[in-house]
């Protein structure tokens, strides 16, 4: 497996991809598995694949009760197996973060989760640590996580139902990201479809 | 000049400040850089979840910077930027009651919990008070004995002195009808706190400390009229009966912060040191004064010795020592309206108590 320096996901003619969890037998047993992430366009055309690259009894331990305050690395790859970006959760109890690194280690951003009680809050931040979106979705609002600069809706990650059946008994979960704005640059989309990650392992993974 | 980082909508760049001007230059290198007057600038206060600046000079369209560091706002306010100056105030202000909103429900809650032993403690329990025999009171009293003081028995057995001190209360006694029927039990204490008090059943403890300290039996005798009064007004019942509320809070707190913690809280809001409220404390000086006054005795030496403690309040504060301060809060008020009691009470011929201070006064 060979990294091509500089390739992207080549998000900019989207204007909506697929987050999909990749559901494993071990989750049907009661065990939480490595979480892996399939990424399609709105066709269905996979277009990458993510997981948790945390291997080992020890890691296992870990997910099962540390749940998302855990260290660990999602790592992106295109369906060739061909590496895209890292995604660096660091251990945290609060203020939970993750940093996202394209396969040459250039540092595009971050998701910074920030303080709230009766809403869901977190920043998308551009390389230089600055701020160029954010998500406040009331608690109440649990499908929907809109992403604004200035008021102004640039992105979306929305929860799609998947099922009844498979809602109940794993934590699997689908999200459709929207890219509203269509000057969003390849950097800021390579960072909302991150977020939907985040947002998964953060509000809907269960811990321990 | 200095250089901070900024956005120009989502595209990020940096921001060159000079006495002059702002320029923004885009980290796109193909785009022209937006340059800014210090003399037109307009900031807002912006962001949503953290405190934003948005700096746009009012002359030119399209201007507008955001910048996410207050030193910005510093920097402009050392080159005399007003709206800066405004900016900042409002952005401190706008933190301010984001902090008061986010802490209030954690200091609310907190209250309440601490509050759980007070609001209990305003429960009406007054009917309990009159529904014990007076062996019950009496056993109250007994219990209540070791945790006030863990040294009566040493001394009670070895010293005669309490004899010479119930002698005083019997004094009292013989010459109030209203106290015939009281059955008192006088207890002498080793501690050295100047400290006297009455418990449920008739039970009444004299500290050393108050023999040691009383330079006549006067003053001795006037503080028994006290404690005597406390007896016969049942003070103590209604104060014990007025914490079992109070204990029922503590028991309710301890589900919330564990038994242990609820303990110390006890501990704290000290549930057997017997605090008579003000009205009773008041009551106690006008009936012990109506006391000694039956019995002969001028209240001159009560008087006196409260004012010798009110006195040493002031200067020392509350010290160990005066411990009696803590269960009798004392004011010079109070010592005044001790006087004018006693001025309602003459005495045209003292009485000879059974006792002298020789005989209270600790052996060296």
């Amino acid at each position: 497996m060979e990294a091509t320096a500089g390739k992207s996901l080549a998000l900019a003619t989207e204007s909506k991809i697929l987050v999909k969890q990749v559901h494993e037998i071990g989750e049907w047993l009661g065990f939480e598995t490595r979480n892996k992430y399939q990424i399609m366009t709105e066709s269905g055309r996979p277009i990458a694949y993510a997981a948790e690259q945390q291997k080992g009894i020890f890691g296992f331990i870990l997910r099962q009760y540390l749940g998302h305050w855990r260290k660990f690395d999602v790592h992106f790859f295109t369906p060739d197996r061909v590496p895209l970006l890292i995604a660096h959760h660091p251990f945290r109890w609060f203020f939970e973060r993750i940093e996202i690194r394209d396969n040459s280690g250039k540092y595009l951003g971050a998701i910074q989760k920030r303080f709230s009680i009766l809403s869901k809050r977190f920043d998308v931040e551009n390389a230089k640590g600055m701020t160029i979106m954010e998500v406040s979705s009331p608690i109440w609002k649990l499908w929907t996580f809109s992403f604004k600069h200035q008021g102004k809706l640039i992105a979306s990650v929305k929860k799609k139902w998947a099922g009844i059946f498979s809602e109940a008994f794993t934590d699997k979960d689908n999200f459709l990201v929207e890219f509203n704005d269509p000057s969003m640059s390849e950097a800021e989309r390579t960072l909302v479809m991150a977020s939907s990650v985040f947002v998964d392992l953060l509000y809907f993974e269960k811990k321990g | 000049m200095s250089q901070f980082p900024a956005l120009h909508g989502r595209e990020s760049g940096t921001l060159e400040i000079s006495r002059t001007v702002l320029i923004f230059s885009f980290d796109d290198q193909s785009k022209e850089p937006i340059t800014l007057s210090t003399r037109s600038l307009e900031i807002t206060l912006t962001g949503n979840n953290s405190v934003h600046y948005l700096i746009k000079d009012k002359h030119i369209p399209n201007s507008e910077i955001i910048v996410q560091d207050a030193t910005v706002l510093q920097t402009l306010s050392t080159l005399g930027v007003e709206s800066a100056d405004l900016a900042l105030r409002s952005s401190r202000k706008k933190r301010g009651i984001r902090v008061f909103a986010v802490s209030s429900p954690f200091l609310i809650a907190l209250l309440l919990i601490a509050a759980i032993p007070l609001l209990f403690s305003w429960v009406p329990v007054k009917w309990l008070d009159g529904m014990l025999t007076h062996q019950q009171e009496r056993a109250i009293g007994n219990l209540l004995l070791p945790a006030l003081t863990n040294s009566i028995d040493s001394v009670a057995v070895t010293s005669n002195r309490q004899d010479e001190v119930t002698k005083l209360v019997e004094f009292l006694k013989s010459h109030n009808p209203d106290l015939a029927k009281i059955d008192f039990v006088v207890k002498l204490s080793s501690s050295e706190d100047v400290n006297a008090y009455a418990l449920p059943g008739a039970i009444i403890v004299v500290n050393q400390g108050l023999l040691s300290q009383a330079t006549s039996v006067h003053e001795v005798i006037g503080v028994i009229a006290h404690e005597i009064a406390h007896v016969e007004r049942r003070h103590a019942m209604k104060a014990l009966t007025g914490r079992v509320g109070y204990f029922g809070g503590i028991m309710i707190l301890g589900f919330f912060v564990g038994y242990d913690a609820a303990a110390a809280i006890a501990k704290v809001g000290d549930l057997v040191s017997l605090k008579y409220s003000r009205a009773d404390e008041t009551e106690a000086d006008g009936r012990g004064v109506e006391f000694l006054s039956n019995a002969g005795i001028s209240a001159r030496g009560m008087i006196r010795f409260f004012d010798e403690l009110a006195r040493k309040q002031e200067i020392d504060g509350v010290s160990k020592a005066l411990a009696l301060l803590s269960t009798h809060p004392l004011s010079s008020d109070r010592v005044a309206n001790l006087k004018n009691l006693s001025e309602m009470h003459p005495i045209l011929t003292e009485n000879k108590l059974p006792v002298s201070m020789d005989d209270l006064r600790p052996k060296k």
